[in-house]
This record gives C-alpha cells, sequence and structure tokens, in this order.
C-alpha cells in the first residue's frame, strides 16, 4: 500500500514538474528592439548626408554611437518596480547606416526568451552602467559591445561619439572636424518610459526609441555646440560633456512601430 | 574485371602482339604503383593519431581570444602549420615560403614599402605583421576580405605575384613528402595520403599563426607593475593616450587601442590626396563592401612592435616614424571619409620625441625567433 502511494506521489510530482516546464517554456517571448535615428524631421543617414545646423552653418556625421545598459520592463508605473532585465549592454552605432533604407529600419537588436505579461514601462541606462564601466575590454570574449570603445588611461568606456564634419564658413568644404566623445560615471544617465507593453506568445513583440542627433547638439539657439568655437571633447570639458550627456537623454524617445 | 582484362588482352595478342606487349607493361605497372600507394598508406594508418589540445590562454592583460572556426589548436597541428609556413613548398618554384614575406625577426613583416617575390615583382601593398593576428575577427588583409586566418591562408599561394603556385600542384608535392604525410596524419587522422587537402593546410597555418603573439613589451611589464617608463616614454605615454589636458593631444588612441594597438576598424587616415573618393590609387576596403564610402580605407594596423616593422602604412610610403607622426600632425588630406580624428596636432619637435620614445616601448622580441628547421635537407621545397 505504501508502495503504492509512493508511485502515486512521485508519478504527481514528475506531472505537475512538467507542466509548470511546459507553461515556462510556452510564455518566453523574443523582444524586438529598434533604435531609430533622426536629424530634426529627416532619417539619420552617415556620409551622405549634410544636416543644416545653428548660426547657418551645416553638419555631415561619419559616427554617431551611444551604449545603452540595463534595459528592462517595468512591471508597475513607478521606477522601484520589479523589474525583468531584456539585456545588459547594447551599443547604439550609426556607423553603417549610410543609406536611406538603413536609416528608415533603424538599429535593430533582438532579446530572447523574455517573460510574457504585461509590463507597465521600459528603463534603459545611456551610457556604460558603473559596474560594468569598472570592467575593461579584458572580460569579454570579442565580438561583444564591450570589446571596444576603452580608454585605458581612464579606466573606462566612452559612452558615447559623435564624430564629423562641419562646414563653418559655407564652402562646402566641411573643414572642420568635430570628434566628441564623452565617458565617465558622472555622466551615466537613466530614463524610464512609463507605458503599457503587452508581451504575448504569437504577437509581434516590439518595443522602438528614436533618437534625435539635432537635439544631442542643440538645446536652443542660444544653447548650441558651436563648431566655430570647439570641435573636440575627450570629456576633458566637463561643461561641454554634461550638455552632451544631458541632451542625450532628452533625445532619446519612446516612439511607437509602425 | 581482372577475367575481363585477361580476356581482352589475350584477344589483342592474337590481333597485334606488340600493342599487348605495352598494355601488359603499362598493367604491370599500374598494379606496382597501386601496391606502392597502398603500402603507404597502410603505413599512414599505423602512425598513432592522439592529437594533443593545446591549452592556449590570453597573455596577462589581453582579452579572451575570439572562437576559433575549428575549435582548438593541437600540439600537432600548430606543429605542422609551423614547418608549413617556413617551408618553400608552397610556392610555385619552391623559392619563396610564408616567411619570406613574414620574417620572425622582422615581427612577421618583410622590412620592404612593398612586397616582391623572387623575380622582383612587387604586390601593390607591404605585409602586415602577424603578431596577435588570433585577434583579428573583423577581416584580415589590409582590406580584410578575408574572414579567417584559414581563408587568408588560401590566397598567397595562388597570388601570381606572391606564391604563384596552384593548389593542385603545392598539394601533390604534399601529398608525396613522406615526413608531411606523417605531421598530417598526426594532426588530423588522414587515412590515406590524398586525404591531404588545401583545407588542410590552411588549418595547420592558422594554427600556428593563432600562436604568435606579442604580450611582453615594455609596456606590457609596465601594465604589469614589473617595470617603469623613464620619464620621457611617460611623457609620450600621456601624450598618445591624450591623457592629460597639460600635455598636447596626438589622437592615436582613438584607434590605436591597447592592448592590441588596433581597433581593427577600416579607415582613411589621409595620406593620400584625391579629388573624390574614387581617385584613391588603391580603393582598398571599398573594394571588399562595394562601398563608396570605404574607398581608401585601410584596417589600422598595430603598433606593437613599430620600431622592427618599417616602413609603414599600407604602402609603406613612410620611412620612418618622424615620418609618421609629421603626417599625422600636418591633419591629413581631407576628404569625406577622412576619419575626423585625424586632425591638426599641436606637437613640438620634444613631444615627437617622447612620443617616439613611448613607441618603443612597444618592442618586444620575444616571438620573433624563426624556429629551426626539423624537415631533411632532401625533403625541403621538393616540387
Amino acid at each position: 500500500m505504501k508502495t503504492g502511494m509512493g508511485w502515486v506521489l512521485s508519478w504527481s510530482l514528475v506531472l505537475m514538474f512538467a507542466c509548470t516546464e511546459k507553461k515556462d517554456t510556452a510564455s518566453k517571448v523574443d523582444v524586438s528592439f529598434t533604435v531609430k535615428g533622426v536629424y530634426g524631421d529627416q532619417p539619420l543617414q552617415m556620409y551622405n548626408q549634410n544636416y543644416p545646423y545653428e548660426a547657418g552653418m551645416k553638419i555631415r556625421l561619419q559616427n554617431f554611437q551611444f551604449y545603452l545598459s540595463d534595459i528592462v520592463l517595468l512591471k508597475e508605473s513607478r521606477d522601484d518596480a520589479d523589474s525583468v532585465k531584456l539585456t545588459e549592454i547594447v551599443l547604439a552605432t550609426f556607423r553603417n547606416v549610410q543609406s536611406l533604407d538603413a536609416a528608415n529600419k533603424g538599429l535593430s537588436f533582438t532579446f530572447k526568451d523574455i517573460p510574457a505579461g504585461n509590463y507597465k514601462g521600459l528603463r534603459v541606462g545611456i551610457g556604460v552602467a558603473p559596474r560594468l564601466n569598472a570592467t575593461s575590454p579584458n572580460s569579454y570574449t570579442p565580438p561583444h559591445p564591450l570589446d571596444d570603445n576603452y580608454w585605458s588611461w581612464a579606466l573606462g568606456y566612452v559612452f558615447s561619439k559623435i564624430e564629423g564634419n562641419a562646414d563653418i564658413v559655407g564652402d562646402g568644404k566641411f573643414a572642420e572636424k568635430l570628434t566628441f566623445h564623452i565617458g565617465g560615471n558622472d555622466f551615466y544617465r537613466k530614463k524610464t518610459y512609463f507605458k503599457d507593453i503587452v508581451l504575448q506568445p504569437g504577437a509581434a513583440n516590439h518595443l522602438q526609441l528614436k533618437v534625435d542627433l539635432r537635439k544631442v547638439l542643440v538645446l536652443d539657439s542660444n544653447q548650441f555646440v558651436d563648431f566655430r568655437k570647439v570641435t573636440q571633447d575627450h570629456t576633458n570639458d566637463k561643461v561641454l560633456a554634461k550638455f552632451i550627456a544631458d541632451n542625450l537623454v532628452n533625445a532619446l524617445e519612446w516612439q511607437s512601430p509602425l | 574485371m581482372a577475367v575481363a582484362l585477361i580476356t581482352y588482352i589475350y584477344k589483342v595478342w592474337q590481333i597485334n602482339k606488340q600493342s599487348s606487349i605495352g598494355l601488359l607493361v603499362w598493367l604491370l605497372l599500374f598494379c606496382v604503383s597501386c601496391r606502392t600507394a597502398n603500402n603507404a598508406d597502410d603505413a599512414l594508418v599505423r602512425v598513432a593519431f592522439h592529437p594533443d589540445t593545446i591549452d592556449l590562454r590570453p597573455p596577462i592583460g589581453f582579452p579572451p581570444f575570439p572562437r576559433f572556426p575549428y575549435g582548438a589548436l593541437t600540439k600537432q597541428g600548430v606543429a605542422l602549420g609551423r614547418q608549413l609556413f617556413f617551408d618553400p613548398i608552397l610556392s610555385g618554384d619552391s623559392t619563396l615560403s610564408c616567411s619570406s614575406c613574414h620574417q620572425p625577426q622582422l615581427a612577421f613583416t618583410d622590412g620592404l614599402a612593398l612586397s616582391q617575390n623572387k623575380k622582383g615583382k612587387q604586390s601593390k601593398r607591404s605585409a602586415p605583421s602577424l603578431l596577435n593576428v588570433v585577434y583579428h575577427y573583423k577581416g584580415l588583409f589590409w582590406d580584410g576580405r578575408a574572414e579567417t586566418l584559414e581563408q587568408q591562408a588560401f590566397e598567397p599561394v595562388t597570388n601570381p605575384i606572391e606564391m604563384a603556385a596552384t593548389w593542385p600542384e603545392v598539394i601533390r608535392r604534399i601529398q608525396n613528402h613522406p615526413t608531411y604525410r606523417v605531421m598530417f596524419r598526426q594532426a588530423f587522422g588522414i587515412q590515406k595520403k590524398t586525404d591531404i587537402d588545401s583545407l588542410l593546410v590552411t588549418r595547420a597555418l592558422a594554427q600556428y599563426e593563432r600562436t604568435l603573439f606579442s604580450a611582453n613589451a615594455k609596456f606590457d611589464q609596465v601594465m604589469r607593475k614589473e617595470a617603469e617608463f623613464t620619464p620621457t616614454e611617460k611623457r609620450g605615454w600621456t601624450i598618445f593616450f591624450d591623457a592629460s589636458p597639460n600635455l598636447p593631444f596626438s589622437e592615436c588612441n582613438h584607434c590605436h587601442i591597447d592592448p592590441l594597438f588596433t581597433n581593427l576598424a577600416y579607415e582613411n587616415n589621409g595620406i593620400q590626396q584625391v579629388n573624390r573618393l574614387e581617385d584613391f590609387p588603391d580603393p582598398g576596403r571599398g573594394a571588399v563592401t562595394k562601398n563608396r564610402n570605404d574607398l581608401g580605407k585601410f584596417v589600422v594596423p598595430t603598433l606593437r612592435n613599430i620600431s622592427l616593422t618599417a616602413p609603414y602604412m599600407h604602402d609603406g610610403r613612410f620611412r620612418t616614424l618622424e615620418e609618421v607622426i609629421d603626417h599625422y600632425a600636418s591633419g591629413g588630406h581631407l576628404a569625406d571619409n577622412l576619419n575626423p580624428n585625424v586632425r591638426v596636432l599641436k606637437l613640438q619637435e620634444q613631444d615627437k620625441k617622447d612620443l617616439i620614445a613611448f613607441l618603443h616601448t612597444l618592442t618586444d622580441t620575444t616571438g620573433c625567433t624563426p624556429p629551426e628547421n626539423k624537415l631533411k635537407k632532401n625533403e625541403n621545397g621538393s616540387k
């Protein structure tokens, strides 16, 4: 009798475990995540497009990139709510976005095996989170987002880069070289988008952000990075670095996927 | 089969006695050669195949290795690759080996502006160093046209201005080489000599190349706190890394990132004046990607052992480090795709000297000794 009961119990446990496993597997989904770049109302392309700038200047870009750390979904509409991590780090780099088609597609990332369900928000870290910024490329097997963009002399990553050229005299030569590299824990930022997000099996689970490079450089007609005065920063100019880091937060906006 | 052959020969004998004798001789030779080949293959499978995996680890201060396409290296695979690397058997006229252009004592370069073969025919580019090439996961050659070391090794063998051989001929020589047969057996477990093919040759070469490191320069010793920079070297270090607002920037470190001293990216560093990107005499990366914006771009080379690898740039146009620094200080030739980090520098003569002093701390001759040739003399470079 005891043996029989034991068998029944064992089988029940096995059955319960199997059901739980099945439910867990079924409730995981892949989430696609897109970051689209724009410059004002135009798609953002490297190399092949000139963009109007303040004070009659024009700019042409070769690279715009930034790290996004600790991208999480919030279970409730408050910043300290329980969260589900989508990824630890991605490098959003527009270096190879050189055509209108590529610009319209944006940068795509896929996060696998994310629990389906209803979420109340998305939070991103803009830059390299301090705990990751304390590591170095020697911690990562290439290819990895953190295998590059490292300042060994400063023991930290370059969080964002804006590189290109400016035409400040209107001769069409774009002779001013622009290189703005921002890094350091002081310039790490977080941003939360409180939105109803539903992830369900079988659905196209898609999240999308838009980043406006113009907003990174220009706050208003009186406050902008004036390429007639400055064309470079290695975060040695802390005021400029803060200006760019703060602007990047505002420039990164939620966008409903089309 | 045998009965049919004998019947056929008998019939020929009845018609033409001379022809049938020729046929018999041919048949006899065929049988003997088959037997010889079988004997060689029989002997081959009796050679032990117990490859010893090498626990290859990154040097201290270096990142983990990118994935190896064919798994772990073996002692036997590396030994075979090393033997092939230094053997002119891979060239059409048996005069050039890989090491002709990648000489260990020159940090695996050849000291020439443009590589050339024995007949003086010049390549359009210089021979890049192979040290730390294990990390080159973004492409090989100056334009990155090969994705892996294995793919890279295919090309020089047949390139008419390099080794100018054909793979079938090279493979025939290696298959007929008794020592190589055994080494291929030990490395890859081949069953018969005809199992040796170009894929295995390139896999062996790649295994050897993955063991070529430079990681013990004075710079590394300083990083490991085993040595100290002189004041001049330290000042040069600071300028190199743009590490102090009180010293001029050199902008080197944007692309030459330590510990590899390259970020493996493809860049136009402004050495060539062109009116349009299409005018670059060497299209570089653009020929591979078919992207106009990549025209005139080349991979950022490592600066490790830079004092041993003159002349400089993909076409060897600069003879000295002083010339290189003067170029960068000038800001380079403007072009639509000139890397904007190449900008006019405010370096004084002392700054340049200190920068060069720092660059000399990247010299490391640890891995720059040619290995002893273990093949018998009469086996080398056999045609």
